[in-house]
């Protein structure tokens, strides 16, 4: 036990008094997460801002007169094509010639306009004379999707104007919309809604947060183990720690806790940089749910413990990895295939649903995922918390008894 | 002591090393049935040409590789079953042993005291005797990276004898020093030797192993061929330098194996 501490001492001192690795392990990742998001904010926000300030151009062709009456209401008063539709001001053209509609097409496709509309003819007398079972007038909309502004011009002139102009005239037709509405649903009941709101933010964050907490911890590992190993290897190193009368596993140990400490620092302040990113982000976009991340007590120990143990099986597996290379570089071209492998179970557990029997907790990685997303659901089961951790356990002593096997390999460590 | 019994060491190569040493055999018997001992209190040499087989010979005894076949015990450890006991009474200092470069000398030779179980006081008492001796007390705080070759392998040798072993191995250990240097590391082997240790070195340089080594074995293509002091070294080869002496013995091997 001693020289495991001494080892795994020296395994920290390393890093810790090294600024490169300081910066590069604790500070770098934290700044680009908040600076990407900082990043992203802003680009979206003046994107958002951008559509915003957008005035979309609308021609309107054969527009009947009840629709020219309905549309005054919105009109500038010293204006004769501005319109004011609560934020958005449009500039509408009013034709009836048949030629400006391929213009207005033409003008769509370059950009120029957002929005054309194409009233059939005698649209207000088809309205008036219609009779039961008769055939409706149709309006044509021609716009562009590729184009942000007039997709949106659509969207927002077809539910702002167009579909209060629609019932307007239904109401003229039947007097009473209700006749057609039949029943409402959940007009005055405002506790439709039953729901664990924990539960509820954990869907949310159930999916996501394994998912990047198992890349971030594998992530931090990763170029540490590579160098632990490996690289005591290839720097000549390995072979003096070798010569001591330490017992071989008690070097593995060492440098694995010492792993485990350092990626969970690395995760800890990836994951604290998101905590400070990700509102700064909804804030910024004005879309702030107001959801509050409470964890129960019980919750939070489940996580800690499949936490660790989740760290001790990647640690494992990665020291397992680069113990077999020669060098630093070799190191991190063997771990990658299991990093990768490590993402997609991730992803995996992020679309999967809540359903997991016991024997699927015991799988290795996938198991304690899933355990993992199901701890925010609720959906974890006391029996799955348990065979996960033990799982992580199991295999990651399984993986370091390995690995120290291969520390006695003469082949493996001093390629003899 | 040392007892080398019958030790024979047999690489298994890989495609790759076959191709480098333009073999088809996945063979490479490194050493063969060598036998050899070494008694406290003296300075033996081993002596051959590169490739010969003298580092193989002294990474079994130090317990970094197993002997194929043969026996090697030290201060009557088993170096297969008991490497644990031979490493703590043990020193080995070859150029494949190297300290962490990001690490200071003091640094290191606490780190190693500690693991070689070594209470503070002592590692406090040994630290200020070697680095002292070796003149290392000016650059201990310095970075090992910062340090020149010469200064770098003083470092090295006062770490591996942190724990003030009973044998001492050191595979070319002058290899790459200036003369002030490698002649300082010279004198404190001849001080262990005095002070009742064993030490070994490896070397292909004669003139170093004729001053130096009590007695010698000549090691050429891994086979031992001569185990004797000095004087019977040149006596029976009629020569009067080890230099000589050796170039006749390895004339006789070359022209028994052809």
């Amino acid at each position: 036990m001693k020289n495991i501490g001494i080892v795994m001492r020296k395994e920290l001192y390393r890093v810790f008094s090294d600024k490169k690795m300081i910066f590069g392990l604790f500070i770098m990742p934290a700044l680009l997460v908040v600076g990407l998001f900082l990043l992203i904010a802003v680009i979206v926000s003046s994107m958002m801002a951008d559509w915003e300030e957008h005035e979309p151009t609308v021609l309107i062709y054969q527009a009947p007169e009840s629709f020219q009456e309905f549309m005054k209401e919105w009109k500038e008063p010293d204006s004769a094509d501005r319109y004011q539709v609560e934020e958005t001001l449009y500039h509408i053209t009013w034709t009836q010639e048949a030629q400006s509609v391929e213009e207005g097409k033409e003008q769509i496709y370059s950009g120029s306009l957002d929005l054309l509309l194409e009233f059939p003819e005698e649209f207000d007398t088809r309205i008036e004379t219609y009779t039961t079972g008769g055939d409706i007038p149709d309006v044509k909309t021609y716009y562009n999707p590729s184009e942000e502004y007039s997709d949106n011009a659509k969207g927002d002139f077809l539910a702002m104007l167009l579909e209060p102009y629609r019932k307007q005239l239904l109401k003229d037709r039947l007097g009473d919309l209700e006749q057609l509405e039949v029943f409402s649903i959940d007009k005055d009941n405002e506790h439709s809604v039953i729901q664990n709101d924990n539960k509820a933010q954990g869907k949310i964050f159930g999916a996501m947060i394994p998912y990047m907490i198992t890349i971030l911890l594998f992530a931090g590992a990763m170029s540490l183990g590579a160098d632990s190993f490996a690289g005591e290897k290839e720097r000549g190193t390995m072979a003096a720690l070798l010569m001591t009368p330490v017992k071989r596993s008690a070097i593995v140990y060492g440098k694995l806790f010492a792993l485990m400490i350092l990626s969970g620092l690395s995760a800890l302040v990836y994951g604290g940089a998101m905590i400070f990113a990700v509102p700064m982000l909804y804030q910024t976009l004005g879309k702030m749910t107001g959801q509050d991340l409470n964890f129960l007590p019980g919750q939070m120990f489940m996580m800690l413990v499949l936490i660790v143990t989740l760290v001790f099986l990647y640690v494992s597996l990665i020291a397992l990895c680069s113990t077999f290379a020669k060098n630093t570089k070799e190191g991190s071209t063997f771990i990658t295939p299991v990093y990768m492998a490590v993402m997609v179970i991730g992803m995996i557990t992020m679309f999967k649903g809540e359903d997991t029997t016991a024997l699927q907790y015991l799988i290795p990685l996938y198991g304690s995922t899933m355990a993992l997303k199901n701890v925010f659901t609720f959906d974890v089961t006391v029996l799955g918390f348990i065979l996960a951790a033990l799982s992580n356990l199991g295999t990651g002593a399984l993986l370091a008894w390995i690995t120290s096997r291969l520390f006695h390999s003469e082949k493996i460590m001093l390629n003899a | 002591m040392i007892d080398i019994q019958h030790v024979t060491k047999i690489y298994k190569l890989n495609r790759k090393q076959m191709e480098e040493q333009k073999t088809k055999s996945n063979m490479k018997v490194a050493v063969k049935d060598v036998s050899l001992s070494a008694r406290p209190g003296e300075i033996f040499g081993i002596l051959g040409p590169n490739g010969a087989g003298k580092t193989t010979l002294l990474r079994c005894v130090s317990t970094l590789l197993e002997p194929t076949e043969g026996q090697i015990t030290v201060n009557g450890f088993d170096t297969r079953i008991q490497g644990e006991e031979v490493r703590r009474t043990t020193a080995f200092l070859t150029n494949e042993v190297k300290l962490d470069a990001h690490f200071s000398p003091k640094y290191q030779f606490r780190f190693f005291g500690r693991l070689y179980g070594i209470s503070e006081e002592q590692i406090e008492a040994r630290r200020k005797e070697l680095f002292e001796y070796f003149g290392i007390t000016d650059f201990e705080d310095k970075r090992i990276e910062e340090l020149s070759t010469g200064m770098k392998q003083k470092a090295s040798i006062a770490v591996s004898l942190v724990h003030d072993p009973d044998v001492v191995i050191f595979d070319e250990p002058t290899n790459g020093l200036d003369i002030i240097t490698a002649r300082a590391v010279t004198d404190y082997l001849r001080i262990l030797r005095d002070r009742g240790k064993l030490v070994i070195v490896s070397t292909h340089i004669m003139p170093e192993a004729q001053k130096l080594c009590d007695r010698m074995a000549m090691i050429i293509n891994g086979s031992c061929v001569f185990q004797g002091t000095l004087e019977e070294a040149l006596e029976q080869n009629h020569t009067e330098d080890l230099e000589d002496a050796f170039f006749e013995i390895y004339r006789q091997v070359t022209e028994e194996e052809q």
